[in-house]
C-alpha cells in the first residue's frame, strides 16, 4: 500500500448507506433476492457445543438448499468435507486464532494449515486487532501476507472485525491492508461481538474494494457476517453491494453472507 | 464455483395511493374558507408524464382584492390583538395539523412537482413541519430575534410567492416566519406546483386559525402582479430568479411597503485533493442533481483540484451509471424530472455553456421516458491547481448562495470559508438546512418585523 491512508467521511457514508439499505425490494425482486442470498450463503456454526453430528446435519441442509459454503471450526472440517463431497458446496474454516487474533504467527499458521490439510476450500482468518490498534500496521501486513502464502490455492477471507476498530477511517485502513496482502474476500465481523455489521460498515468496505480494483485491477469479494438474521437485512445489504460495487458482485465468487439462522428465515419468507 | 448471471434488480415499487389522492378541482383559501376564483381555472400537470392532474383556481385581480381585504380584517380583528403566546398556540396547532397530513402532503408534492417520493417523505415534508414547529415557538419570543432595544411590530399583510422548488418546504418557510412575526400571511404557490400549498391550506382550516390569517391564493404571473400592485399589501416576499426579485424591488421602491427578497444565487462545490473522495463524489451528485436546495439549479459550479480530477471524473461516471432516475412515485427513484420544460432546457443550456467554458462533463445514461420533462443527469467539472486559484474562480462567480467544501483538513475548510463570498458554507456537505439554527430560522424573522 502506498500513499496516505484513504479518507472517509462518516456523515455522508452513513446517509448513503441508510438510503441504499432502505431500498424497496418488492414483488418479483423478492424471489430473486432470496435465491441470490441463498446462493451466496456461508452456512455457519461456530459454537463451543458443535459436534461432527451437528455439523453433518448442517451440511445436509446446506446441500439441499444450494448454499455457497458451510463454515466451521478447523477441528470439524473433516466432518463437513465428508458430508459435502461432490455437492458443489464448499467447506470454509475459521482460523488464525479466531476470534480474537491474539496468538503468535506460528500458531496462526499451524491453525490455518490444519484446516487446509483437513480439506477446507476456504479459510476465514482474523486480522490482528491488537497489533492494528497499536499502530503496528507493518506487523499486521506481514502476518496477513504469511497467511496468504500459506493458503495459496484456497480462498482467503480476512475478517477485520469492524466493530472493534473504532472509526470508519480505521476500518478503511484495515480493509486496504487486507486487500493489499492479497485477501480474496474481506469480511465484516466474527459474529462474536455485539457490534458486528452495519450498512455503513458494509458500504465503507465496498468503497475499499472498489478503490482496490481501480488501483490494481483485481476484484476482491465482500463477506457480510454477524447479526444478519432476517431476509430484510440481507436484502438491504444486497442493495448496498449492487449499487456501490455493481451487478458483477452479485454472485458467490464475490459476495457472501455468513449466518447461522438466515437460511430458515429465507425459507420462511419464500 | 459457477458464475451466476447478475439476477437481482428492483421491481417497480410504486407508492400506495398515487393520483387517486387528488381532487379534480381545487379552489383557493381566502378569508378562512374555500372559494372559486372569478379568473376561472388552470390545469396543473404532472412533470413526469405531462398529464393534467387537477384544475386549480386562477385568482383574478378581484379575487386578489378580496383575499387581501380578508387578510387585513384577519390581521386587525384577530391576529394583531392576540397575545403572542396565543398566536404561538395557533401555530403549534397548525404544525400538528400539517403533520397529520404528512403522508398526503408528500404524495401530492411528488405528483405535482416530480420530487422523488422518498425525498418528499423523508426530507421535504418533515423539514416543512419542523419549520412550522420552530417558528411557532418564536411567536412569543420575538424580542430574542432582534437586537436589544429594537421593536417587534409586525408589518401587517404579507404576500409570499413560491417558485416551485420543494413546494411543501417553501410554503412552510414563507408562512412560518411571517405568521410567527404576527402578520397575516398569504402564500401564492407557483402555478407549476400549486397543490402542496393547498394541502397546507386544508391543514390551516383544520387548525382553526382565525379567518384571513392564513390564505393560499393560486394563480399565475397576473395574480402575483395584482398583489404587487395592491397598496394594502404591506410586504411582498419572494425567492426565485434574480430578475423577478429585481422587478419587485423596483415596483416597491419609494413606497412604505417592504420587499423581502431571497433571489436564487449560484452555488459552488470545491473538492480539495485531501477530500474523502467517495463522499465527495456522492456530495457532487447530491448537490448538482438531487438536493440542490434553494440555489439556482442551473448555476452550480463544481471545482475539483487537478491532481484528483481524473479520478473524480472516473468515480463520478461510475456513480452516475447507478443513479436511478425515473417515476417519482417509485420508492427506489433517486431523481425525477425538472418542474417545467423551460427548466429542463435551462439545465441543458447550462451544461452546454459549461462545456464551452472548458468544463469536463460527467454524464449519466438514458433511456428516459418519452413524455415528461426528463433530462440525462450531467455534471460539469472545472479544475483548479491551488487554493488561491479556486478562490479566484469562485470570486469570478460573484455572490454565492451556498458553498460546499470537501476536504479532510479543518484548517483548510476554515481558510476557504472565511474567504468565499458565500451566504452559507458547508464542510463536507451541501444545502443542509435546519430551522433551529440562527441562519436557518431566527434570522428570517427580522424581515417580517418593523424593528
Amino acid at each position: 500500500m502506498s500513499g496516505p491512508p484513504a479518507r472517509v467521511d462518516a456523515v455522508t457514508l452513513e446517509a448513503r448507506a441508510a438510503a441504499l439499505f432502505g431500498r424497496a425490494v418488492r414483488g418479483a425482486a423478492l424471489e430473486a433476492a432470496r435465491r441470490l442470498t441463498v446462493a451466496c450463503l456461508d452456512l455457519t456454526t461456530l459454537e463451543g457445543t458443535d459436534t461432527p453430528e451437528t455439523v453433518r446435519s448442517l451440511c445436509v441442509r446446506g446441500r439441499a438448499s444450494g448454499v455457497a459454503a458451510v463454515c466451521v471450526y478447523p477441528a470439524l472440517v473433516a466432518a463437513a468435507v465428508e458430508s459435502l463431497r461432490s455437492s458443489g458446496v464448499r467447506v470454509a474454516a475459521v482460523a488464525g486464532a479466531f476470534p480474537s487474533g491474539h496468538s503468535t504467527l506460528s500458531v496462526k499458521l499451524a491453525d490455518l494449515r490444519s484446516a487446509l490439510d483437513a480439506g477446507a476450500d476456504e479459510v476465514d482468518v482474523v486480522l490482528d486487532r491488537g497489533a492494528f490498534l497499536a499502530g503496528r500496521y507493518g506487523e499486521v501486513s506481514a502476518q496477513l501476507e504469511a497467511l496468504r502464502a500459506e493458503s495459496a490455492g484456497a480462498t482467503l477471507k480476512v475478517i477485520v472485525e469492524a466493530g472493534e476498530l473504532g472509526s470508519y477511517a480505521a476500518l478503511r485502513r484495515a480493509c486496504d491492508l487486507a486487500l493489499a496482502a492479497g485477501a480474496d474476500f474481506i469480511k465484516t465481523a466474527t459474529g462474536k461481538i455485539a457490534t458486528s455489521t452495519t450498512p455503513a460498515i458494509a458500504l465503507a468496505m465496498c468503497d475499499a474494494i472498489r478503490a482496490h480494483r481501480r488501483a490494481t485491477g483485481r476484484s476482491a469479494g465482500l463477506k457480510l457476517a454477524g447479526g444478519i438474521r432476517n431476509a430484510r437485512t440481507a436484502f438491504g445489504y444486497l442493495a448496498i453491494v449492487k449499487e456501490s460495487l455493481g451487478d458483477e458482485w452479485l454472485q458467490p465468487a464475490r459476495l457472501r453472507f455468513g449466518a447461522s439462522r438466515l437460511l430458515e428465515e429465507l425459507a420462511a419468507t419464500a | 464455483m459457477d458464475t451466476l448471471e447478475p439476477q437481482f434488480d428492483y421491481a417497480p415499487a410504486p407508492t400506495q395511493g398515487g393520483p387517486s389522492i387528488l381532487r379534480a378541482r381545487y379552489g383557493m383559501l381566502a378569508g378562512g374558507a374555500w372559494s372559486e376564483a372569478a379568473g376561472g381555472v388552470f390545469a396543473t400537470v404532472d412533470p413526469a408524464t405531462e398529464k393534467p392532474l387537477a384544475e386549480v383556481a386562477r385568482a383574478s385581480s378581484d379575487d386578489v382584492e378580496r383575499a387581501v381585504r380578508a387578510a387585513r380584517r384577519g390581521y386587525e380583528k384577530y391576529w394583531r390583538k392576540l397575545r403572542p403566546s396565543e398566536r404561538a398556540k395557533h401555530l403549534f396547532r397548525l404544525s400538528r395539523a400539517v403533520s397529520e397530513r404528512a403522508r398526503e402532503l408528500a404524495l401530492v408534492q411528488t405528483l405535482d412537482a416530480g420530487t422523488p417520493i422518498r425525498r418528499s417523505r423523508e426530507h421535504d415534508v418533515p423539514s416543512a413541519i419542523a419549520t412550522l414547529f420552530t417558528y411557532a415557538g418564536w411567536a412569543d419570543k420575538l424580542a430574542w430575534a432582534v437586537r436589544a432595544g429594537e421593536r417587534t411590530r409586525p408589518l401587517g399583510v404579507v404576500a409570499s410567492f413560491g417558485s416551485g422548488s420543494s413546494p411543501a418546504l417553501e410554503a412552510a418557510c414563507a408562512l412560518g416566519p411571517a405568521l410567527a412575526a404576527g402578520n397575516a400571511a398569504i402564500f401564492v404557490p407557483s402555478e407549476h406546483a400549486p397543490l402542496a400549498a393547498l394541502v397546507l391550506a386544508q391543514a390551516g382550516l383544520e387548525a382553526d386559525l382565525p379567518p384571513g390569517v392564513l390564505s393560499i391564493v393560486t394563480g399565475d404571473a397576473r395574480t402575483r402582479n395584482a398583489f404587487v400592485d395592491n397598496a394594502d399589501v404591506d410586504a411582498i416576499a419572494t425567492g426565485g430568479a434574480r430578475e423577478a426579485c429585481a422587478a419587485i424591488a423596483r415596483a416597491l421602491a419609494g413606497t412604505q411597503r417592504r420587499a423581502v427578497l431571497r433571489p436564487e444565487l449560484p452555488g459552488i462545490v470545491i473538492v480539495c485533493d485531501d477530500a474523502p473522495l467517495d463522499a465527495a463524489v456522492e456530495g457532487i451528485v447530491r448537490s448538482a442533481l438531487l438536493e440542490r436546495g434553494p440555489y439556482a439549479p442551473d448555476a452550480l459550479r463544481v471545482l475539483v483540484q487537478e491532481s484528483i480530477l481524473s479520478e473524480t471524473i472516473a468515480l463520478l461516471h461510475e456513480r452516475l451509471r447507478t443513479l436511478r432516475i425515473g417515476d417519482p412515485l417509485d420508492e427506489n427513484s433517486d431523481g425525477g424530472p425538472a418542474l417545467t420544460d423551460a427548466r429542463r432546457e435551462d439545465l441543458e443550456t447550462f451544461v452546454t455553456a459549461a462545456l464551452e467554458a472548458g468544463a469536463t462533463v460527467a454524464r449519466g445514461v438514458g433511456p428516459l421516458p418519452e413524455r415528461g420533462f426528463w433530462h440525462v443527469p450531467a455534471v460539469p467539472l472545472f479544475g483548479f491547481r491551488t487554493i488561491a486559484e479556486a478562490l479566484e474562480k469562485a470570486h469570478a462567480f460573484g455572490r454565492i448562495g451556498g458553498a460546499g467544501i470537501w476536504t479532510s483538513s479543518g484548517q483548510g475548510a476554515v481558510y476557504l470559508a472565511e474567504r468565499l463570498a458565500a451566504e452559507t458554507v458547508w464542510c463536507n456537505g451541501y444545502a443542509r438546512f435546519d430551522p433551529t439554527t440562527y441562519a436557518g430560522g431566527a434570522a428570517a424573522l427580522r424581515a417580517y418585523l418593523h424593528t
